[in-house]
This record gives structure tokens, C-alpha cells and sequence, in this order.
């Protein structure tokens, strides 16, 4: 019985997997297509090796299989983007998932990001913009409610803070001289008070 | 040394001149309260204001989520309790309503409004974040008051100054105090049409109503200071001596009933006379030295003479004196409604009162040159007292402006009364790489709905930041099984960024997260903010020979019916009974905790047995004194019900 019960249980893991997966995304109809685009890892977190996936369906419903190199992905946050170039399958024959593509990438720093698809699917013209939102994909956020056992900062954190740094050991390094300064001429003046003492004193006892 | 005493008195008043100001009705207190969740339907709202408002021109709504008005008639003032308006209310059912306010002040016609939102037998949602509303300061209020101002100052500083220190100059020009007479009766027509304006109705209802008697009061000694001008005008000698001297003391009267429709009167009790007779002294005394200036300088002339210098010095000699009266009744009315330091420095009121506490130090110094320097050489030439004096009245106008706005801004005391009614949280924090702080304010700081305030800065400059898009994602540390939920905020006019809404849905402690995008130097700011529990409504109940029973309503219409028995020092069971609201027994899985501690020290754990579905019992040994007691349990439906109680044994 437990045997004739595995294969079903195990299929609807995987469905109810790949259900939680496609949830967390958005679903678009583009033309004669289904677009759900989202992070490959949700919870997206900063530094960690992600990136943007597609799920393409055509409107039999079925997966589309051979999109080829006419879809191109940017990202986009806040003024900047970069342009990841064309999504590549990640199915095989046997193995991944029919009609998912994949375009790798490692946030840096916390935010919401935008997909922006350019290109066309099979002749059907796309310019599609999907942006991170409660109702569409996570935004990305710092690993700090994951980490375990420590909480250590991201390398983000940490260029950011070498960052803010160096002015501060400027200024430090400014005020430092600055100090030398006034010590330097603290001791000129301490040597002439005790020259000025020492003669007073020699007048004194003359 | 007598010179930087009076100095130092002068500075003593610059922080006392505030005080004839006004105030707005602010809403003190609310029953039910704002984000309350009640058991059972109320059958009133009442709502208690800082000053009293005027029924007639306040209303107060209650209303479901669809908009239908559930309260019933006008809003009416609780007999022997006029600062706290009512309103009926049919019959509610369970839901969320909000009740929105309106008043205008009996004390100076300031229209004040805000809504706020209650629960029966649900947790209130986003409407319950209470919103208060006043018009800002209105420019014809502001001229009108200093035109009211003014003119009484110069009536009543002609009134004592020509008729005592320089009785030769009555006969000079009358044309000055008809001058003054039409500024203060334009000021009062001003008055009138700018609360009348504020209030939204025509002026018929508005002088029916208790602002538009006051007003009447007010005009009622201008009617008779006209009447003596009148007579005045004509005569000569002794006859209109007496004339300005009826003149001056129907000022007085005119200042009296300024003050009575003013915020001084908001007082209650047996300081009510003593407010009233301080702001009396206050404003009268201002009025006999600027106005007694005035008058002065237009009667000197430019040629001095025997007569003329006598009158500077004796002018001299009693404006030392209205001087102290004005810094010692001003210091008074000052603590009186700005009430602390930080009121002075963080309110606006406050603020205003260092511009006038500076002012006014300008025109002490001003006041002691022309003591020291411009009397002595009155007998060679006035020109110096002249230069002086006519730069003290224009520092002098300066400062009637200011005052006048202040009159229609909240004093300080009131403003912290009302921002007392809540339990704001506040959480400071910064990134990982110090680049930025923050400070998030959280009101009313309860569960449910709540306004949410991020302060951000920079690390280094504590300039304000600029950031295209900041979020809060919330994370409860007690609950983590509820996942997280996320507020974008939206930026304010002051640099903030503000959002609202009900992601702090339970009691205890958050992770909060500030998520300040801002290209390659976006961070994130976690802070912790701990949200206290509900107000609970407690029930007493005493029987003789038994113990106390205290019934504490929970949200849903549910009770837990707590009491220690035998409720003595010493050994004791804390009984803990959970009611559901059909009145039987609420099952409770798992055992029910119980903490105990006296105020100040580390809690107590209570070892726990089950009793009943949802009767638990704690064994105690507790000593004479005040115990906190905090009783959680955790519904089948895994809900929270953490309630706290005061015991005193």
C-alpha cells in the first residue's frame, strides 16, 4: 500500500512545488502567449546567486519549447540596468521543466527590481516590463532574517561601509594633523615660557 | 546694578509675553477609544476636548464602512461636563465604525476636526488611525486681532498718559484715539467674520451662538468709549481730562471683555479668576506701556520745556513698572500654556514664543536706553527719546503680529495633551554601513491599524535623505509562523516618508525592516518596535466573604474571569477562567502561562495546572503590595490572548 500510494504523494510534492513556485511570480498574457516571470529563489536575498525565470506557455496551454535567442532581458533598479542578453533553456529532455528559461544573475542590493523582456516569441512582437510587487515577485531583501548561526553583514554592506569609511578616516587623518599642529606649537610656546621663567628668574635674583 | 536687573527682568518676560493666546478644542479623550475593539455595542460616543466646544456649531458622526450614519441627533454637551460633547447611537452590530468630529472652540471660534475608528467585536481596520484636522492660522483673523490689539493700547495709553503724567497734553490731538477707536472696531468686525468664516455658517446662526455673544461683549465698551470720545471732542481743561480718564478705564473693560471670550477662561475651578486677572494685568499693562509710548510721543513735540520733561520722567518712572507687571503676569501665562522646555523648543507655539521672548528683550533694551541715556538729557533735547521711542513701537507692531499669531495656534500644553492621548512607538536605528539613521514613530502604537513615520538621515550630516522609494517589511518575533507583510511609504512636504496600515497586528514584538532604495547605496535598517496590548477593560466584582473576581473583555465578546484565592499575602491560587461569547467555558489546547511581578522587577513564572476546557489555576506565593499579572493562552485557532492585570494584596 505505501508503495502504491509513493508515486502519487511524490507527484503532487512536485506539483504543489511547482504551484508555490509560479505563485510567487507574475502572469501576463502577451499576445498568443503566457508569461510568468519571476526570481529563480523566492525569498530573493542580497548576494546570493539568483536570477530572472521565465515560464512561457503558448495558448494551447502547452509549454514553449524552442523560444530561441530573440528575447532579450534587461534588469532594472532604481536608475541602473544591465542587459543580460538572451534567456536559455532550462529543461532537457529529461530533466528541469518544459518551457522555463533562465538568465542568471546575483543581487547586490536590497530593493525592487524590473524585469523588461524585449525581443519576440516566435514572430510575436514583446516589449513587457514586470516590476516586483506584493502582488507579482519579491523584491529583494537582506539575508539578515535567514542568516544562522551569526548575522553577518553582506558584501554590500560592507563595500558600502569601507565606503562611508574612508571619508571619516580622511577627516580622522585631518584632524590628527590639525592636532600635530597645535602640539607642535604648544611645546614652541612651553619652551619660551620656561626660556622667559628662567630669565625672569635670573633678573630676579640679581 | 539696577541696570542688569531689569535686564534680566525683561529676559524673564520675553518668555512670558505668549501668553494672550487662544486655543483649539483638540479631542483629549474618546469613549470608545480610538482603535478600541468593545465586546458589546456602545450605546453613546462622547468625546472630551481640551476647550469647550459650542454645541451648536460642532458636530460629531458615527459611521459604518458603507457610510451610513449610525448616531442619532445633534451632538450635545454632557451636563456639568461642557469640554465633552455626546452622541446616541442606534443599535450596532458587530463591525468597524468611524466616527468623525468636528468642533469650533466656545473659547476663541478655532475649528478643529478629525476621525478615528472603534471595533465591536472585531479589531478595527485601517480607518481607525486618528486623523486631526485644524484650518492654519487665517490672515484675517491675524490683521483683525492686531488691530484690536493696537487701538486698545493706544486708548488706553492715551487714557492714563494725558490725563496723569502729561496733563497738559489733552488738549493735543483727539483725532489719534478716533483712529484708535476705528482700528479696535474693525479688529472686532474682522474677529467676527474670521471665526464666523472658520465655522461655515452665516452670520445670523453665528451670532445666536455663544462666539458671537462674546463679540457683542466685546463691542459693547468700544460703544461707550465712542460715546465719551464724543463727548470728549469739544471740551477743554478738566472736563476732557475726565473724559480720557472714562476713556481709559472703558478700555480696561474693553481688555476684560477681550479676555473673557480668550483662552484664559478655558480655565476651570478656582484658577479661572486668577487666569482671568493675570492675562487681564498682562494685556492691560502692555497696552498702558506701548500705547502710553505712543500717546506720549505724539504730544512731546520736538521743543523741550519744564512740562515736557517732567511728563518723560514720570512717564519713565511707571513704565519701569508696567515693565515688571508685563514680565511677571507674562512669565506666569507662559508656563502656564507652554507647560515644560521641550514645549518651548520642539512646538511651533513654543517657537513663537522665543520670537517674541526676543523681540521683547529688543524692546527692553530699547526701554533701558532711553531710561538711562534719552530721559536724563530730556531737559536739552528729545531728539534721541523720539529716535529710540519710535523704533520701540515698531518693534512693538512686530510683536502684536506675532502674538496675533499666536492666537490662533494650539498652546503647546494643549498640543501634548492630545498627542498624550496615544501610545506612540518610537525605534531608532541604523544600516550595517552607518550611512543611514532612522527613526520610525508608530501611532497610535497599538495592535491593529497604525500610522507609520520614517525620519531618515544621514549618517554623518543628519541632512535629510533623498530616496526614490522606502518600504517597511514586517516581521512579528513571536508569531514568525504568520510571514511577513510589507508597507511602501510615500514621501511628506517635511521630508519624511509616511504610510498606514495594519501590518503591527498583534501584540508583542516586530522586526521591522526600513528598505531605502537609493541606486548602489541602498540599505536596509532593521529595527525592533514592541507593541503593547489593547487597553482592557477590567470589571470588578466584590461579594462579601469572597474573593475579588476580575472579568477582563477580550476581543469577539469573550471574558477571562480571573481572582487569587484566598486572594491574601501569602500562599495563593490564581484562578483564570476563559469565556467565549455565548458565556460557556472556552477550551484552550494547551496550558495557559502566568507571569507575576511588582513593578520594576524581573517577572515570575507561576507553574500552571489545567482545571477545566479552559479553567487554569496558578500556585503563588506572593507578598503585601501591587503584582502585575499577565495570563496568556493560545486559542485552538492559534490566537494570542495575552491579558494583564493589577492585583494589590
Amino acid at each position: 500500500m505505501p508503495r502504491l500510494l509513493a508515486a502519487p504523494i511524490a507527484a503532487l510534492v512536485q506539483l504543489l512545488i511547482a504551484c508555490g513556485t509560479i505563485l510567487a511570480h507574475e502572469h501576463r498574457q502577451v499576445g498568443g502567449y503566457e508569461m510568468i516571470v519571476g526570481w529563480i529563489d523566492e525569498p530573493a536575498y542580497v548576494g546570493y546567486m539568483n536570477g530572472v525565470q521565465l515560464h512561457l506557455i503558448d495558448a494551447a496551454g502547452k509549454p514553449v519549447l524552442d523560444l530561441g535567442d530573440g528575447l532579450k532581458v534587461t534588469v532594472v533598479f532604481g536608475n541602473q540596468q544591465t542587459e543580460r542578453g538572451a534567456l536559455t533553456p532550462a529543461f532537457g529532455v529529461t530533466s528541469g521543466r518544459p518551457g522555463e528559461y533562465r538568465v542568471t544573475l546575483i543581487p547586490t542590493r536590497p530593493g525592487i527590481y524590473a524585469f523588461r523582456f524585449v525581443g519576440a516569441i516566435k514572430g510575436q512582437k514583446v516589449n513587457e516590463v514586470f516590476t516586483a510587487s506584493p502582488q507579482t515577485f519579491d523584491p529583494v531583501r537582506d539575508s539578515a532574517e535567514v542568516d544562522f548561526p551569526a548575522n553577518d553583514p553582506t558584501r554590500a554592506e560592507l563595500a558600502l561601509g569601507l565606503q562611508r569609511m574612508a571619508p571619516r578616516l580622511d577627516r580622522l587623518a585631518e584632524l590628527a594633523d590639525q592636532v600635530k599642529t597645535l602640539a607642535a606649537f604648544g611645546i614652541v610656546l612651553g619652551l619660551v615660557g620656561v626660556l622667559l621663567g628662567l630669565r625672569a628668574g635670573r633678573e630676579h635674583r640679581r | 546694578m539696577r541696570g542688569p536687573a531689569l535686564i534680566g527682568l525683561l529676559a524673564l518676560g520675553a518668555l512670558a509675553i505668549a501668553p494672550r493666546v487662544s486655543a483649539h478644542a483638540l479631542l483629549l479623550q474618546a469613549n470608545p477609544a480610538n482603535g478600541a475593539t468593545l465586546a458589546g455595542p456602545p450605546q453613546v460616543v462622547t468625546l472630551t476636548f481640551t476647550e469647550d466646544p459650542e454645541p451648536s456649531l460642532s458636530s460629531v458622526r458615527v459611521l459604518t464602512p458603507s457610510g451610513r450614519q449610525v448616531s442619532r441627533g445633534p451632538a450635545q454637551v454632557v451636563p456639568g461636563r461642557p469640554s465633552t460633547l455626546r452622541v446616541d447611537l442606534d443599535p450596532l452590530s458587530t463591525g468597524v465604525y468611524t466616527v468623525t468630529w468636528r468642533t469650533v472652540s466656545r473659547v476663541d471660534g478655532h475649528v478643529t476636526g478629525g476621525a478615528f475608528a472603534f471595533g465591536v467585536g472585531v479589531t478595527p481596520s485601517a480607518e481607525s488611525v486618528s486623523e486631526v484636522t485644524s484650518p492654519p492660522p487665517s490672515v484675517l483673523g491675524g490683521v483683525a486681532r492686531w488691530m484690536l490689539y493696537a487701538g486698545l493700547s493706544v486708548l488706553i495709553g492715551a487714557g492714563w498718559v494725558w490725563t496723569l503724567a502729561f496733563p497738559g497734553a489733552a488738549a493735543g490731538s483727539w483725532r489719534i484715539l478716533w483712529v484708535a477707536w476705528i482700528a479696535a472696531a474693525l479688529g472686532i468686525v474682522g474677529l467676527e467674520e474670521a471665526q464666523r468664516a472658520d465655522a461655515g455658517v452665516d452670520i445670523a446662526r453665528f451670532m445666536q451662538t455663544s462666539l458671537g455673544y462674546s463679540l457683542e461683549w466685546r463691542a459693547l465698551p468700544l460703544v461707550a468709549i465712542a460715546g465719551s470720545l464724543v463727548t470728549g471732542g469739544p471740551l477743554t481743561g478738566l472736563g476732557r481730562r475726565v473724559c480720557l480718564a472714562v476713556v481709559g478705564v472703558l478700555t480696561l473693560l474693553a481688555i476684560l471683555a477681550h479676555i473673557e471670550g480668550g483662552h484664559a477662561a478655558a480655565a476651570s475651578g478656582a484658577w479661572r479668576p486668577v487666569n482671568l486677572m493675570v492675562q487681564w494685568l498682562h494685556v492691560s499693562a502692555v497696552g498702558a506701556w506701548i500705547g502710553g509710548l505712543a500717546a506720549l510721543l505724539v504730544a512731546l513735540g520736538r521743543a523741550p520745556d519744564d512740562d515736557r520733561t517732567a511728563a518723560v520722567r514720570r512717564f519713565s518712572t511707571v513704565a519701569g513698572v508696567l515693565i515688571v507687571v508685563v514680565a511677571a503676569t507674562g512669565t506666569a501665562r507662559a508656563i502656564d500654556e507652554v507647560g515644560s522646555w521641550s514645549g518651548l523648543i520642539t512646538t511651533r507655539y513654543g517657537q513663537l514664543v522665543l520670537v517674541k521672548a526676543g523681540l521683547l528683550i529688543l524692546l527692553g533694551v530699547l526701554g533701558a536706553l532711553n531710561r538711562y541715556r534719552s530721559v536724563p538729557a530730556a531737559a536739552r533735547t528729545l531728539v534721541g527719546l523720539r529716535r529710540i521711542g519710535a523704533a520701540e513701537l515698531v518693534v512693538a507692531a512686530v510683536t502684536f503680529m506675532i502674538a496675533a499669531v499666536l492666537t490662533q495656534s494650539a498652546p503647546a500644553i494643549f498640543a501634548v495633551h492630545a498627542a498624550g492621548n496615544t501610545t506612540r512607538i518610537v525605534a531608532t536605528g541604523n544600516d550595517f554601513a552607518t550611512s543611514v539613521r532612522a527613526r520610525l514613530q508608530v501611532d497610535p502604537g497599538l495592535p491593529g491599524p497604525n500610522r507609520f513615520v520614517a525620519d531618515l538621515r544621514d549618517y554623518d550630516t543628519g541632512q535629510p535623505i533623498q530616496t526614490s522609494r522606502v518600504s517597511l517589511r514586517f516581521v512579528s518575533a513571536d508569531r514568525p509562523d504568520l510571514g511577513p507583510s510589507t508597507l511602501n511609504l510615500t514621501r511628506t512636504s517635511n521630508r519624511t516618508y509616511q504610510g498606514q496600515g495594519p501590518n503591527l497586528s498583534l501584540e508583542g514584538k516586530w522586526n521591522v525592516v526600513v528598505s531605502v532604495e537609493r541606486g548602489v547605496n541602498s540599505v536596509e535598517i532593521p529595527l525592533t518596535v514592541v507593541v503593547p496590548s489593547q487597553p482592557q477593560r477590567v470589571r470588578t466584582i466584590q461579594a462579601p466573604g469572597q474573593p475579588t473576581l476580575y472579568s477582563i473583555d477580550l476581543s469577539g465578546g469573550r471574558v477571562l474571569d480571573a481572582y487569587l484565592d484566598p486572594g491574601r499575602a501569602g500562599f495563593n491560587e490564581v484562578h483564570a477562567t476563559y469565556i467565549d461569547a455565548a458565556g460557556r467555558e472556552l477550551p484552550v489546547p494547551g496550558l495557559a502561562t502566568m507571569t507575576m511581578n511588582r513593578q520594576g522587577t524581573a517577572s515570575i513564572a507561576v507553574p500552571v495546572r489545567r482545571f477545566g476546557p479552559g479553567h487554569f489555576i496558578g500556585d503563588a506565593t506572593l507578598g503585601r503590595g501591587e503584582w502585575e499579572l499577565e495570563i496568556v493562552a493560545t486559542t485552538a485557532g492559534g490566537e494570542v490572548l495575552r491579558t494583564r492585570l493589577t492585583i494589590r494584596l
